[in-house]
Formats: structure tokens, sequence, C-alpha cells
């Protein structure tokens, strides 16, 4: 059994595996990027979003351009690795367009965002 | 969270979930697995104009037959597939009127009239959708 449906059957084994979508977020200071899974094995969109300000700002700011993935896809998660202080920011506005869109958001460290990894391939 | 296994493939783990339905469609998902542009799926299917498929992609509208055949020629994954969650409500909608039919066909299972042409469409329906609880 793969080593992620393992994880996901331990905290609740009456949900299907298929069905679940999950919008994860790599978060940087002018732009993110995205990736929507649908269970553990299918990935179904990703993509990569600017939002920089300044001289060359761009005209749609970052909370509508998260709502979009939000809405489409209707995630049962937002996953977000923890903010630096370069990125806390665009986290609050993260967590807000979530509240709106009623979508739990998860926080992980680092550390733990490479866990999985290494206990998958060591 | 996210990470690339060792066949090159997206893996995530997955820490929460509720009960979800099926998208109305996947037509994104596979035209970006294919590398294709809206553009070129929208040549490969004789338009010249890739708009209308941008709003199918974003589930703004039903595509004509014509087009979800296309698609499913484009892509070579069956029209129930690529319009998944389409299909499950219309599944769950026959459903529904299947087992009233069923019902209303159980009532009339011992009247005289048509009494053979009945047991025919119970039977069919035994053996097309399962036997139903009134059955």
């Amino acid at each position: 059994m793969p080593w992620s449906q393992t994880f996901f059957l331990k905290r609740d084994p009456m949900l299907s595996l298929d069905q679940q979508r999950i919008l994860a977020l790599d978060i940087r200071p002018r732009s993110f990027a995205f990736v929507v899974f649908e269970g553990p094995e299918e990935l179904l969109d990703w993509g990569a979003r600017s939002f920089r300000q300044g001289v060359n700002a761009v005209r749609v700011p970052l909370g509508p351009k998260v709502a979009r993935p939000l809405d489409e896809y209707v995630p049962e998660l937002v996953l977000l690795e923890q903010p630096g202080t370069r990125t806390l920011e665009q986290i609050v506005e993260i967590q807000k367009q979530a509240e709106i869109h009623k979508v739990p958001v998860r926080l992980l460290s680092p550390r733990a965002v490479r866990l999985p990894h290494s206990i998958a391939y060591s | 969270m996210l990470r690339v296994n060792n066949k090159g493939r997206f893996r995530c783990v997955c820490f929460f979930s509720m009960a979800s339905h099926r998208l109305e469609n996947y037509l994104r998902t596979y035209r970006k697995k294919s590398g294709l542009t809206q553009q070129e799926v929208a040549f490969l299917l004789g338009r010249k104009d890739g708009a209308q498929f941008s709003r199918y992609e974003k589930r703004y509208g039903l595509p004509s037959l014509r087009i979800a055949l296309g698609y499913e020629a484009v892509f070579k994954v069956p029209v129930a597939e690529l319009f998944a969650g389409v299909r499950d409500s219309v599944d769950r909608e026959i459903s529904g009127r299947i087992d009233k039919l069923n019902a209303d066909l159980q009532e009339k299972r011992n009247q005289k009239r048509n009494r053979l042409l009945t047991a025919t469409k119970l039977s069919w329906i035994s053996e097309c959708h399962g036997p139903k609880l009134s059955s």
C-alpha cells in the first residue's frame, strides 16, 4: 500500500481516497504556485500566479487569484507551509479567502513537509 | 506535502477530508496532462476559437454531444469519465426514477391487464438495475 494511503487510512478509514480534493500552495513573497489533487494519486491542476506590487503590479491581487482554484475545485483542505517573515502577509490573505470558502487550512512546518518524503524513500 | 515519486509522478499526503462529489468535468486536467493548449484542442475539434472550450473547462456550460465525443476521441478517455460529475448526477436522478417506476409497476403487478408486460418490465429492471427492495 502506498505510504500516503497508509497515512490517510490511519486518520479515517471510512473516507473514500478517490474523492478528496486538496489544494496545496507554495507561497513566495511575490507569487505562489498551486497544485490540486484528487485522492493521493490524481493530479488535477497546477500552475503559478504572480501578485507583484510596485511599478509592475499585476491587476488582480492575491485574494481573487487564490479564490479562483478554491471556486473551481472546491477542495476539502488547503495545505500551506508555515510562513516565514516574508510571506506572513500573504498567508493571512489566503486564510481569509479559505475562511470565506469554508475550507480549512492546514499549516505544515518545513520539517513536516519533508518528513513523509524521507519515510517514503528512505 | 507534495512529492514526485521515483516514477516521476506527483503524490500527496492526505491529511483531512469530507465526502465530496466529483467535479462536473475533468477537461482541464486531461488537456493539461496532454500538454495541449485550448487553441490546439479547439483546432482538433474543428473549431477556430478556444474561448468556448475555456468556458467548458470552467464548467460554465456543457458542450454538445458532438464536442463531448470529440473530447473522448482526442484524449482517449470515455465521456463518462471526462464528465464524471455530470454522469454521477444523471445516475442519481435515473436511479431515483427507476425506484419510482419499480414501485408503480409493483402496484400494477397483480392487475389482470398487461400482467405479462408488467412482469417483463420488472424483470428487466431487476436484471439491469439490480433487485429493488420492493420487488
